[in-house]
């Protein structure tokens, strides 16, 4: 067995280590894909191409950073590529598919008030609970400006959750009980 | 992590989103085989990276090129460009087995060859479904009887979107000899069906098989090492939730490896065409519902005939064990057809056109060579040797904007698609960029070189004498 550490091997080319990142990265970026793009199967797409990108670029990765970081960065990009690719506006909601996506209607609408970026960040922040230190090396961009974009997103999701025939009963309900 | 109300209202409402978990694994090796065999570049020893030409390309609309195979815009998008003439259309079918394989067009160059084909059933049935797909061995490519010619190869393959019963195929193979009239073979090896089941919970007493005999693997143990060690547990009881239809493959026992907990399955080996295959991919705490992944690795040949298929999962131990269910998926490949396809075939090679540079690119990098192909453009040159301990130092560097000028006044704007670095000694790095050309329409394009006027780098136009 080679006993290296998973990015050293990575890094090599080998296709074990390939098989090692799926099996501990791809379900969980999966789950970030799904989040960005709002549709399941685009998220299966990504996720794929994330992981045959990496290894087909692996001589670009340096060991001892972070491999998961860097998986994160490229599926990030392959998701906003794909929504290019797919003429979807940053600001449209994602539309809805014939197929089932697993996300709900009133949740839907609220996403697509955010761009790619802020699902992003919202998604690393509130499930994943990354720090704005590692989202930076994850996008690339200081972490003062990403806490500013997750600011803005953040009031913006809360507004439009808010604003959804959920949220709107959830209010009425309040205020006839409170 | 301190989570403000409106935080954990946004927490609550994306934590309704399901994700079904995905065999991801089955899924880029089959997007990997569609693709074809990558041979290695034959290069300088200093080159130490294989260019990674990354074409990957998704299913879009039907064609709506005039007569064009579909198959172009199934790989290329609905506004593909391919000039008249620039494609040799070959046409040729072959049916083994009932599977169909039409070698439709070549772009052949002084140095590449490219060749669009397609897979069809004759019987009109679904080439995937939602389990299963077909898969084409590997192609390649004999200049004149012999693969020494053939330096390297890049694939894509696509599904017609809007036909499941078709699958369209792209490799372009790099050559040291102008092909032009000279006999080309292509052999593309035979297909076989991928079948493959979601993960499935199996309600194994892991906790008992691990207790009849614990087992401690070392980190460089083998795959024979670690099948001997686990032999000795008793998993008689265990039965895997394929056990009727899949009975060769079984528990092979629990163990721990350095902090970490490894649930291996034992199995006939597989060449990936034709067998069967499982792997856990998950352990679910059944008090909490919590699902954790593991890390694959398969140990080929751990005895004669068995390969070992274990999943590492840091942070469990032992003391976990009686509360983890198993999630197992399984894989099958059936061969479809008895032997693979051979197509030969002559046509005209199209010049491309090298030249030698001297641009100053940026921040140090300095682009010496430009070759232009129907196919694309490549830049050449070196750059500045990257900081090894930044991950992203080559990603971050500028790709040099590249646009093309025809001869009828049109701008053709380009996209960097591949990339490959050397990493010599020194202090300078060696690299190849690659350019497909692109519409404004998302499609790619190619061109007839002699239609180039000029090419603009960075904003400095190369003049092309006709």
């Amino acid at each position: 067995m080679d006993a290296r550490p998973l990015d050293e091997r990575f890094a090599a080319g080998s296709e074990a280590a390939l098989a090692d990142a799926i099996a501990l990265y791809g379900q969980p970026l999966l789950r970030y894909c799904h989040h960005i793009l709002c549709d399941y199967h685009e998220a299966q797409d990504a996720v794929q191409t994330t992981f045959i990108k990496a290894y087909d670029n692996h001589h670009r990765f340096r060991p001892g950073t972070s491999l998961s970081a860097w998986l994160y960065r490229l599926a990030y990009t392959t998701c906003v590529d794909q929504l290019r690719r797919r003429k979807r506006q940053l600001l449209s909601p994602p539309p809805v598919s014939a197929d089932p996506d697993y996300i709900g209607d009133d949740l839907r609408r609220a996403l697509g008030t955010l761009s790619p970026e802020q699902r992003a960040l919202v998604y690393s922040r509130v499930i994943e609970q990354r720090s704005f230190d590692a989202l930076a090396v994850i996008y690339g961009k200081p972490a003062a400006t990403l806490r500013k974009r997750y600011e803005r997103a953040r009031k913006k999701l809360a507004q439009a959750l808010e604003d959804t025939p959920t949220g709107r009963r959830n209010r009425d309900y309040a205020s006839h009980t409170g | 992590m301190h989570l403000t109300p409106d935080d954990m209202r946004i927490r609550q409402a994306l934590e309704q989103v399901e994700t079904p978990m995905y065999d991801i694994a089955a899924a880029v090796r089959e997007q990997r085989a569609r693709r074809g065999r990558r041979m290695p570049l034959r290069r300088t020893p200093r080159m130490l990276a294989a260019l990674a030409a990354a074409l990957l390309l998704t299913a879009t609309a039907a064609a709506a090129a005039v007569q064009l195979s579909g198959g172009w815009a199934a790989l290329f998008g609905r506004g593909v460009v391919v000039p008249a003439g620039l494609a040799t259309p070959v046409y040729q079918t072959q049916t083994v087995d009932g599977c169909a394989v039409t070698l439709e067009d070549a772009i052949v160059t002084d140095g590449s060859v490219a060749v669009l084909y397609a897979l069809r059933a004759v019987s009109g049935a679904d080439l995937y479904t939602d389990n299963s797909t077909t898969l084409l061995g590997n192609a390649s490519l004999l200049l004149d009887g012999s693969e020494e010619p053939c330096v390297g190869s890049t694939g894509t393959g696509t599904f017609d979107s809007s036909d499941p019963g078709v699958q369209y195929f792209f490799d372009t193979f790099t050559l040291t000899e102008d092909p032009s009239d000279r006999t080309l073979t292509l052999e593309i090896g035979a297909a076989s069906l991928l079948e493959y089941t979601a993960p499935q919970a199996a309600p194994a007493d892991l906790a008992a098989v691990y207790a009849s005999h614990p087992v401690a693997h070392a980190a460089d143990d083998d795959g024979s090492t670690r099948l001997a060690a686990l032999r000795q547990q008793d998993c008689a009881d265990t039965v895997l939730p394929r056990a009727y239809q899949s009975p060769a493959i079984r528990l092979a026992g629990v163990s721990t490896e350095q902090g970490a907990l490894c649930v291996a399955l034992a199995m006939p080996a597989c060449d990936g065409f034709d067998g069967e295959a499982a792997q856990v991919d998950a352990l679910r705490d059944i008090r909490t519902g919590q699902v954790y992944y593991g890390a694959v690795h398969t140990y080929s040949g751990a005895a004669q005939g068995i390969d070992l298929c274990q999943t590492r999962f840091d942070g469990l131990d032992a003391d976990d064990l009686p509360y983890l269910e198993m999630q197992v998926s399984y894989r099958r490949s059936t061969p479809l057809t008895g032997k693979g396809w051979s197509f030969t075939f002559r046509a005209p090679s199209v010049p491309t056109l090298t030249r030698a540079l001297a641009l100053d690119g940026g921040e140090g990098m300095q682009i010496q060579q430009m070759t232009v192909s129907p196919l694309g453009v490549t830049l050449a040159g070196t750059q500045p040797m990257p900081d090894s301990t930044d991950s992203r130092a080559f990603d971050n560097a500028r790709d040099p904007d590249v646009t093309l000028l025809l001869r009828d006044g049109a701008a053709v704007q380009t996209e960097a698609r591949g990339w490959s670095h050397s990493y010599g000694d020194g202090d300078t790095a060696e690299f190849s960029i690659e350019y497909a050309f692109v519409t404004g329409a998302d499609s790619r394009r190619f061109l007839q070189t002699g239609s180039i006027a000029a090419v603009r780098i960075d904003g400095e136009t190369i003049t092309i004498e006709q």
